[in-house]
């Protein structure tokens, strides 16, 4: 087998041509299918947290709780919209220069930079929701121990999610630098 | 341009796109959604294309570019069929379809950039056309060229 049959198997690629209305409605932004799911759990996530803005007050005590600990959890909830938004919107922009090489080490760069983002923004909302229910917590042996093993998991969840990010990145970094001459 | 415009031209070269997606992934399922993304980011940035290139240049960039970022997901590549059928599905070529896929098997096995390059030369693009459309030197081009044939005979002979 040669490079020309390989050639030939390349221009001859088989794909089931798709007509102009299917074409037209790859345009649309709903019918993306990676933007679609991601769109589908910021609607989730909104309408969960916008619940939980609306309820904690009364359902959690937060009258009976400190001042900086309501405007933490607030805050909170505001990073992770914030941060779901932000993706979304990396989602959507993958095409970044004029060839492949600048568009790689720019789309490195940015999502080297949206993964600490991420991964430090879920620290600190977990941080933030901890300090909420905690504040008012008289604390005994039992319920430290208790708050050390909730620190554990969150510092393995942690872990796993910047193992995650450096895994993509890994990737996208060994595409890039084959390309350095 | 308008948008009846752009979807006859891309409906004219969809070829690149269904290839791009066979050579970049394994599944129906993942070249389906690999194909639309394609789509997507090629509207995105229509505006931005100037004709200083030719259209098909600029389509392979944009699809490559997309293959090569896009996530994929990390799942196994099971197929379920809706429902069983009673006799076995007529596949006249099947024979060719098979050799064809192991031939694109092959190139699957090069790396990432190596398969956008070799892409480019089965199009007959030249090397200033290449050079320009991956970031890299011509003389880089002949470089890596050299290399993926070499590594592509071993690969078609073991």
């Amino acid at each position: 087998m040669e490079l020309d049959t390989l050639k030939s198997a390349w221009n001859d690629n088989g794909g089931k041509n798709k007509n102009t209305e299917e074409l037209k409605m790859m345009l649309r932004e709903n019918k993306h299918p990676v933007l679609r799911s991601i769109r589908t759990q910021l609607i989730i996530e909104v309408t969960a947290w916008a619940f939980f803005l609306l309820t904690y007050y009364n359902m959690f005590d937060g009258d009976r709780r400190p001042g900086y600990s309501n405007i933490l959890l607030v805050s909170a909830v505001v990073l992770v919209l914030l941060h779901s938004i932000t993706g979304y919107l990396a989602s959507k922009n993958i095409v970044k220069g004029n060839d492949l090489k600048k568009s790689l080490f720019k789309y490195l760069t940015d999502i080297k930079i949206y993964a600490i983002v991420s991964v430090s923004s879920r620290a600190i909302t977990i941080i933030c929701v901890l300090l909420f229910f905690t504040s008012t917590i008289t604390f005994t042996i039992d319920k430290y121990i208790l708050l050390a093993a909730i620190c554990l998991l969150i510092c393995i969840q942690v872990y796993v999610l910047a193992r995650i990010w450096s895994k993509r990145i890994k990737k996208i970094r060994a595409t890039a630098e084959s390309l350095k001459e | 341009m308008s948008e009846q415009q752009f979807l006859a031209l891309i409906s004219q070269h969809q070829g690149i796109i269904h290839k791009v997606c066979r050579l970049y992934r394994n599944s129906p399922e993942d070249r389906e959604d690999l194909f639309q993304e394609i789509i997507f980011q090629l509207w995105r940035s229509f505006p931005s294309f100037a004709g200083k290139s030719k259209i098909t240049s600029w389509m392979y960039r944009v699809a490559l570019n997309t293959a090569l970022a896009s996530f994929r997901k990390n799942k196994p590549d099971i197929a379920y069929a809706a429902v069983l059928p009673d006799l076995p599905e007529e596949q006249p070529d099947d024979h060719q379809a098979i050799r064809k896929e192991k031939l694109f098997s092959v190139l699957r096995e090069l790396d990432e950039v190596e398969r956008a390059i070799i892409a480019l030369y089965f199009e007959d693009m030249s090397y200033a056309e290449i050079s320009s459309i991956i970031g890299i030197s011509e003389k880089y081009v002949g470089v890596k060229l050299n290399r993926i044939k070499i590594k592509i005979q071993k690969l078609l002979t073991r």
